[in-house]
């Protein structure tokens, strides 16, 4: 007998028993699939759209936050270092620093060039995370992030365009009432 | 050789006890056994364990398919061949590649989001925004990448199995 479920079909109870268990069996693990990665939610304001241009006659940006929360909150630099393509072997190197007002040093990364297959300098994307400065909530404090060109050539120059982000983030799929961040540049 | 001749059922692979202990283990070990006992053995236990019945699931999902649309089908092995290669291609790419890693956890998030708008419903909850879900790329997890052997062998013999004399 020939059914829609394939061929030479057994039929009757086994058969349904079966399909039943196969279908019960689909559902379950693809509930499984789903349900077991914890949900986490995250809350965060963004100021996007900066740059800075740094080149051996001014090698030194400084920009100043502050983060006002309802939670402890963590702040993070992404960063897209553009270097100068009229230089065919850029030599510096771009540092990120995110510092506390009384000049504490809250996280630091420095990146060089990266070269393209061949051998042209290529973008160099860069990311700076960093537990904030306040251990109490609701909280509010203030961040200096200095960008600076390290050892370049002396023609040479680097447009970096970055955004600053402060944010907090928990397991659950529902964020605690009143939660927010507001982040403004001074 | 002697083959069995009973028809082949839609998600059959799925009763595999090979997949049935799959699924369990990933339910115990994410709901329990990492909170009691977290350490590199819970870390990398579900990621095996999805490993196992995850090409088997999309296995069932195509084969159900082939079943509601009123085709024709057998248990194939290109279909396993494929669902065993993308299991793992993008459980590496999570692993591997930021953005994948990004869109992995944005995906799911998407899949989960009925399941607790459901949840908040049953409640009396405000329904919840959407959400990502945790993960975490880790280089050492595409060291559960061998446990892809487990549904291709299972999946296999079922093919072998219910092919024509």
């Amino acid at each position: 007998m020939t059914t829609r479920y394939g061929v030479d079909g057994a039929s009757g109870r086994w058969s349904r028993l079966r399909r039943g268990g196969a279908a019960l069996a689909v559902v379950v693990s693809a509930l499984a699939s789903i349900a077991t990665s914890p949900p986490e939610w995250r809350v965060e304001d963004s100021i996007d759209g900066l740059v800075s241009d740094l080149r051996a006659s001014q090698p030194e940006d400084a920009r100043l936050f502050t983060a006002r929360s309802s939670h402890p909150h963590e702040v993070r630099v992404d960063a897209t270092l553009r270097w100068d393509r009229a230089i065919a072997d850029p030599v510096g190197a771009v540092r990120v620093r995110i510092t506390r007002p009384d000049g504490e040093v809250l996280g630091e990364r420095t990146a060089t060039v990266d070269f393209d297959d061949r051998g042209a300098p290529e973008d160099t994307r860069l990311s700076l995370s960093s537990v904030g400065g306040c251990p109490e909530a609701p909280c509010e404090a203030s961040y200096r992030v200095d960008l600076t060109l390290v050892d370049g050539h002396p023609t040479e120059t680097v447009r970096v365009e970055w955004s600053f982000t402060a944010g907090f983030s928990g397991d659950g799929a529902h964020q605690p009432d009143g939660a927010f961040v507001e982040l403004t540049e001074e | 050789m002697q083959r069995a001749t009973r028809a082949p059922v839609a998600g059959e692979s799925l009763l595999h006890p090979a997949a049935i202990a799959a699924v369990l283990t990933l339910v115990a070990n994410d709901h329990y056994l990492k909170h009691a006992a977290p350490g590199v053995v819970t870390g990398k236990l579900s990621d095996v364990a999805g490993l196992v019945f995850f090409p088997l699931l999309l296995q069932a999902g195509w084969e159900t398919s082939q079943v509601l649309i009123g085709r024709r089908w057998r248990p194939s092995l290109r279909v396993l061949s494929l669902c065993v290669v993308a299991t793992g291609v993008v459980f590496a790419a999570v692993q591997v590649v930021p953005g994948a890693a990004d869109a992995y956890r944005v995906a799911l998030g998407w899949l989960r989001w009925p399941l607790e708008a459901l949840l908040a419903v049953a409640s009396g909850r405000e329904l919840p925004a959407q959400f990502r879900v945790r993960h975490t790329p880790d280089l050492t997890d595409l060291l559960a990448l061998p446990a892809l052997a487990v549904p291709w062998w299972v999946g296999r013999r079922r093919a072998v199995l219910s092919s024509p004399a």
